[in-house]
């Protein structure tokens, strides 16, 4: 293929040319005498030059941020095993703080959980002190206070009520 | 492989992961975004690939340029990102797409005038919708070509196939945006 005698370059001397493979005496010779191809190859040039160029101008206009805090906060945790360390020893104590005081909790059962188991002696000492409050309760409630049939005179008109009943019956 | 001068300073600038990606941000985001054409999508691979650079600084041999090693580690997480169906659904949606006269926009002022702004966005606008057209693997090698200026054993290593499968990758690609362009006899 003798593109200096044919007419234009190839495609694959084209491609040859461009890409840089291999130097091309003879595709070199042929655009040294060919406008047309010099104008196509410089014009494939200007092309991919304003590319360049304009994408170079894009990406160089991208805000960025800085990576060293990322960078510096990762490598502390990697470069110092010491905080590893310390992180590990912490989780154990507070594991060990709460896990203790269950274990005895467990193995001795507080006092105030526990169920109250009395004599019988002490049982019905107990009773009886009861009751007697109770009724000491009953009494002074009885004397202080009056009932509400007394209160609005009710008592005595609801006990002839039942004498006349009573009479009645008879 | 690179002499341990060199190689002590290529260390030290890794251990500034600001001053890491004040250099290479720009390139390596206008790579990400032109190769997966989402402009939020890109600056989260683009912050991942710093990081992981960062973290894996100390696997850094050396071996090649800190630029290829970053594009290296942006072309893993863009494969990653390519598969997932959450990628499928916003390349359908192409809901942060930005073309070129938007990008021409952030030219700066003074450097260019109204007429070089908008010719420079008219064909940078023809080449980025033929570049669209082209497969994943065609648009990255012509990115790292064409627009990172990476020789093909650079390209080859940052994109982990071998010379001459780069090669047929940039042939089509530069065939394929010639056509686009109007340039086929």
């Amino acid at each position: 293929m003798n593109s200096f005698r044919t007419k234009h370059l190839t495609e694959d001397q084209f491609a040859s040319y461009m890409v840089g493979d291999a130097v091309n005496g003879e595709a070199a010779a042929h655009l040294s005498a060919c406008d047309q191809c010099r104008a196509e190859v410089e014009r494939f040039g200007v092309s991919v030059q304003s590319l360049n160029v304009v994408s170079m101008a894009w990406s160089e206009s991208r805000p960025s941020n800085s990576l060293r805090l990322r960078t510096s906060s990762r490598a502390a945790w990697r470069l110092h095993p010491g905080m590893t360390v310390a992180s590990w020893g912490f989780a154990t104590g507070v594991l060990l703080m709460s896990a203790i005081p269950l274990a005895r909790h467990l193995q001795h059962p507080s006092r105030e959980s526990a169920p109250v188991v009395l004599s019988a002696q002490e049982s019905q000492k107990q009773i009886e002190q009861d009751n007697q409050l109770l009724m000491a309760v009953d009494r002074e409630l009885s004397t202080q206070v009056a009932s509400p049939e007394q209160e609005y005179g009710l008592d005595n008109e609801l006990s002839r009520k039942s004498k006349n009943r009573e009479l009645k019956a008879q | 492989m690179i002499p341990l001068s060199c190689r002590v300073s290529i260390i030290s600038e890794l251990d500034d992961i600001d001053a890491l990606v004040g250099l290479y941000r720009g390139r390596v985001l206008r790579y990400v975004m032109l190769s997966v054409g989402d402009q939020d999508l890109a600056d989260t691979i683009t912050q991942d690939c710093f990081l992981k650079a960062y973290n894996g600084r100390a696997s850094f041999r050396g071996d090649c340029s800190v630029s290829t090693w970053l594009f290296t580690i942006a072309n893993n997480l863009i494969r990653d990102h390519l598969r997932t169906k959450k990628f499928q659904f916003w390349r359908k949606a192409k809901a942060t797409a930005i073309d070129a006269t938007e990008m021409a926009s952030f030219l700066p002022n003074g450097e260019t005038s109204p007429e070089a702004r908008i010719l420079a966005s008219e064909r940078a606008e023809q080449v980025k919708v033929a570049m669209e057209k082209l497969s994943v693997n065609q648009r990255r090698m012509f990115i790292l070509r064409f627009l990172e200026e990476m020789d093909l054993a650079e390209i080859a290593q940052a994109t982990g196939m071998p010379v001459n499968t780069v090669k047929t990758h940039l042939h089509r690609a530069v065939t394929s945006i010639r056509k686009e362009l109007g340039g086929t006899r």
